[in-house]
């Protein structure tokens, strides 16, 4: 993609850009707001939701940008959400943002894949604010995000959308119960700071005993359905091994293979087992257990009933009766439920990562990049020397410079990857990298990787440092729109 | 079990319900039996089977049958003789079908017999070894019953009943008492489980640390759940009609490889020289990281076949080398981890504690499959130990 010239009107105030390829220069010497407002309205004209600055209200700007992709040449004009496209001065299209711009993109880079599509500006793009903590998973800017799964397997033609969906929503569910379950804590110190007095500390406690228990079961039951299903390819396998009726021999000896003579093969078996009988044991002994105390819970509660009937004048009372109890009923059920999405969380997260490192060639070739340029940059003593480290969600070791030089190198090589993979040559977007700790001389380092790796694509760098060689420069000690003598 | 053995083996059903005590005490005195007694070559343990209340079968097809008879109050029926009768009477029947077996009268209740004191109290106790005094007083029984089936055999109001009485009779004449023993549970009495318990625990106890040579803190930490274990297994399930076919039954192997999943399961302190042979400095705050993390790894991808089977394999080419250290384990860890690496960075965790996980997880395996070993040789299986 390569952006010829970009058009901002506001309050019919228009400015008018006109880009080369090569490095492009957004300057500034001091370090006013005008770099990136133009910046994001560059994304904002090819249709991406950025978030308005403070003092400037995107939707009241009509943005005409001008680009060429695989020979064709586009128009888009943006207002608000209405989105006017020219291709080749001759089709015109009509997309309604945001819901179709994931179309827009796919049409422009002729590329179908969406989990690569919706995740371009994730490495096309680093953000001033954001841009410089986003490794591989996380927002760019506003509500786009990108994700390092969604990604490779989407290289991989692995839609794994429904999954990292199904992971988003059981995360939001654990998130709600968990503010039920705090909610009833905090009802309790409401109630017992108002002085009210109110018994059902025994059903709460009973209550909770049976719930960790009823959880526990959960735990023991899911890790039954683990061992089932450890035993049985276990056993597929030995039974395999067995019906291939292998002989083997040595010195004239001869030996049947069969799953009674590999050494170690039944006692792991009938470990695995045993350890599932032990589990059993111990189910039948918490559920009964739960029993016991179902029954000192019931008797408990009679006693509750008569009492409360002596007791319910008060209205505060009554009130925190029927919030309490609406809390309680649930409230046993609840850490259940939270534990319960846990495990869900976990098989699905397992699933994930299986559908994505399967097979996949783009993970060594990214990761191969990574390392290139982490040595280059001089951090790759920083980064774990193995190709599943661009999974890697430990950041806690990195920080400062160290980690924009990596954040830098993993942009890079996704890039580079990604445009080999769809055939195209990417813009390259880069807002304030001296914003964030880095120095001078290590400016210096990222540009000229930039121009030893990327040197045939466009690239914007908006910066306060001095940049030597460029292709264009504009000045921004102003705002970003205000008319251009070109 | 108070009555004589309930499936009649004349057809006549003379069985009353079986009380919740008399069948908690028949199945742990039939794990106390198996613990005590015959672990070594054991087939298989069944409680209330069509032959008697525990029906032990030894791997050469020997029998060890039991007679379990048992009291909530043991001061009223010390002396009951009519228990100890059909208890017999049940015994002679089995050996009339059974003649290669050892026929066990195992109780609850202590002094029966003058002069015993506490001759059989948690030992299972031979005939020929018993005092003459308490032989006289055996005989002198089996005389009394004898007259007393006699008695039946003239009042029987049918014929069905009578050839009952005369069969019993003809057992009885025929007893060998070479191939009784005797037993008392002591403690078996009350509601707390800890002293009702106490001498079924005791026997595990001893196996463990007698045969199976496990240090006194793991013989403390597993031998309550190996009980609980067994007794769960034993269970009565009343919603299950009285019938012949149905008994409760554990296998050898049931029982044996639990034991040694008890013993191998048992949660390992890390061990400080794992801690040593990494390549960074393993401090508390990196050990309860690691624990926090664990819990999100797949263990039982660890324990398959499949993966602890290369693993040794390598171990076994390890020990073969001539110049390996006294701390071989370690060393293995030290010199191998690097192959095994790959296996543990599918989680995404740093450099350090993929490290640490890989060289814990493969010394667990390494000494794991030792205990494994150690155990099943200790129990008479050592094909399985290599």
């Amino acid at each position: 993609m390569l952006i010829k010239s970009l058009l901002l009107v506001e309050d019919g105030i228009e400015s008018y850009r006109e880009f080369p390829n090569g490095l492009i220069y957004l300057h500034s010497i001091r370090n006013s707001k005008g770099k990136t407002t133009f910046v994001r309205l560059l994304l904002y004209s090819l249709g991406y939701q950025i978030p308005s600055m403070r003092g400037i209200d995107f939707s009241e700007i009509r943005t005409v940008v001008v680009f060429v992709e695989k020979g064709k040449t586009f128009k888009a004009e943006r207002i608000g959400n209405s989105y006017h496209v020219t291709v080749n001065e001759n089709i015109t299209l009509d997309y309604s943002l945001p819901v179709e711009h994931i179309a827009f993109l796919q049409y422009v880079f002729q590329e179908d894949n969406i989990a690569v599509i919706s995740n371009l500006l994730g490495f096309l793009y680093i953000d001033q604010d954001k841009g410089w903590s986003l490794l591989n998973r996380g927002s760019v800017i506003g509500r786009i995000k990108f994700n390092v799964e969604e990604l490779i397997a989407g290289l991989n033609n692995i839609d794994i959308s429904e999954l990292l969906e199904k992971e988003k929503q059981l995360l939001e569910q654990k998130n709600k119960y968990e503010t039920i379950k705090n909610m009833q804590s905090y009802v309790d110190v409401v109630f017992s700071k108002n002085g009210e007095f109110f018994s059902p500390e025994i059903d709460k406690e009973l209550m909770n005993r049976i719930s960790y228990k009823k959880i526990e079961i959960q735990r023991l039951k899911e890790s039954i359905k683990e061992l089932n299903s450890a035993i049985d390819s276990q056993e597929r396998l030995l039974d395999y091994i067995d019906s291939m009726k292998l002989v083997v021999s040595e010195n004239g000896v001869e030996i049947k293979v069969s799953k009674n003579s590999i050494k170690g093969a039944i006692p792991s078996t009938e470990l695995l087992k045993a350890r599932r009988s032990i589990l059993s044991f111990e189910i039948d002994k918490i559920s009964k257990e739960i029993k016991e105390l179902e029954i000192s819970l019931e008797e408990q509660k009679r006693k509750d009933a008569s009492y409360d009937l002596l007791n319910s004048s008060s209205k505060h009372n009554m009130m925190y009766y029927e919030l309490n109890s609406f809390l309680e009923s649930n409230q046993a059920n609840v850490s259940e439920l939270i534990d319960d999405l846990k495990i869900e969380l976990n098989k699905v997260r397992t699933q994930i990562n299986n559908l994505i490192k399967n097979n996949n060639r783009y993970i060594n070739d990214i990761y191969n990049k990574v390392y290139e340029y982490s040595k280059f940059l001089g951090v790759d003593d920083k980064i774990i020397q193995k190709e599943n480290y661009i999974f890697t969600s430990d950041l806690r070791s990195l920080s400062g410079t160290i980690l924009s030089k990596i954040i830098f190198a993993f942009k890079l090589a996704f890039l580079r990857v990604i445009e080999d993979k769809i055939g195209t040559k990417f813009v390259f977007i880069v807002d304030s990298p001296g914003a964030k700790e880095m120095d001078k001389q290590n400016f210096e380092l990222i540009l000229k990787l930039m121009r030893k790796e990327i040197k045939d694509n466009q690239i914007f760098i908006a910066t306060l440092f001095e940049i030597q060689d460029f292709d264009k420069k504009y000045d921004f000690d102003g705002l970003a729109i205000e008319p251009q003598g070109e | 079990m108070g009555d004589t053995k309930r499936t009649d083996y004349f057809g006549i059903d003379n069985d009353s319900s079986a009380s919740s005590f008399g069948w908690n005490f028949q199945s742990n005195a039939a794990i106390f039996l198996a613990f005590k007694y015959c672990m070594d070559g054991l087939k298989d343990i069944k409680v209330e089977s069509s032959f008697q209340d525990i029906d032990i079968t030894m791997n050469n097809n020997h029998k060890i049958l039991a007679q379990a008879k048992s009291t909530t109050d043991y001061s009223k029926y010390r002396k009951d003789k009519q228990r100890v009768y059909d208890a017999f009477t049940s015994l002679a029947v089995s050996q009339a079908k059974y003649n290669d077996g050892t026929f066990i009268y195992i109780t609850n209740i202590p002094g029966f017999f003058d002069d015993e004191y506490d001759l059989f109290l948690n030992k299972v106790y031979k005939y020929e070894n018993l005092p003459e005094s308490i032989k006289i007083q055996i005989d002198n029984l089996f005389k009394e019953m004898m007259a007393s089936v006699n008695k039946s055999i003239v009042k029987a109001s049918s014929e069905k009943q009578k050839a009952k009485y005369m069969f019993e009779l003809e057992c009885l004449k025929k007893f060998e008492f070479s191939k009784m023993a005797f037993c008392v549970v002591g403690s078996f009495i009350g509601n707390d489980e800890s002293n009702r318990y106490s001498n079924v625990l005791k026997a595990i106890e001893e196996f463990l640390s007698n045969n199976l040579k496990l240090g006194d803190a793991m013989v403390s930490r597993i031998k309550k759940r190996i009980l609980e274990f067994m007794q769960n297994k034993f269970q009565h399930n009343s919603t299950i009609k009285d019938d012949e076919n149905i008994f409760v039954s554990m296998k050898r192997k049931e029982i044996m490889w639990p034991i040694v999943a008890f013993v191998v399961d048992v949660e390992q302190e890390i061990d400080e020289k794992i801690k040593r042979i990494c390549t960074f400095r393993v401090d508390q705050s990196f050990i309860n990281e690691f624990e926090d993390k664990k819990s999100k790894i797949d263990l039982i991808r660890y324990e398959k076949f499949e993966f602890t089977s290369k693993i040794l394999f390598d171990y076994g080419e390890y020990l073969k080398k001539q110049d390996i250290s006294s701390d071989y384990e370690v060393d293995f860890v030290k010199y191998y981890y690097k192959y095994y690496i790959k296996e543990f960075e599918i989680y995404g965790f740093d450099k350090d504690m993929t490290e640490f996980m890989t060289k814990w997880f493969m010394y667990l395996i390494v000494l794991k499959n030792k205990q494994v070993a150690t155990i099943v040789r200790a129990l008479g299986e050592s094909k399985y130990a290599n």
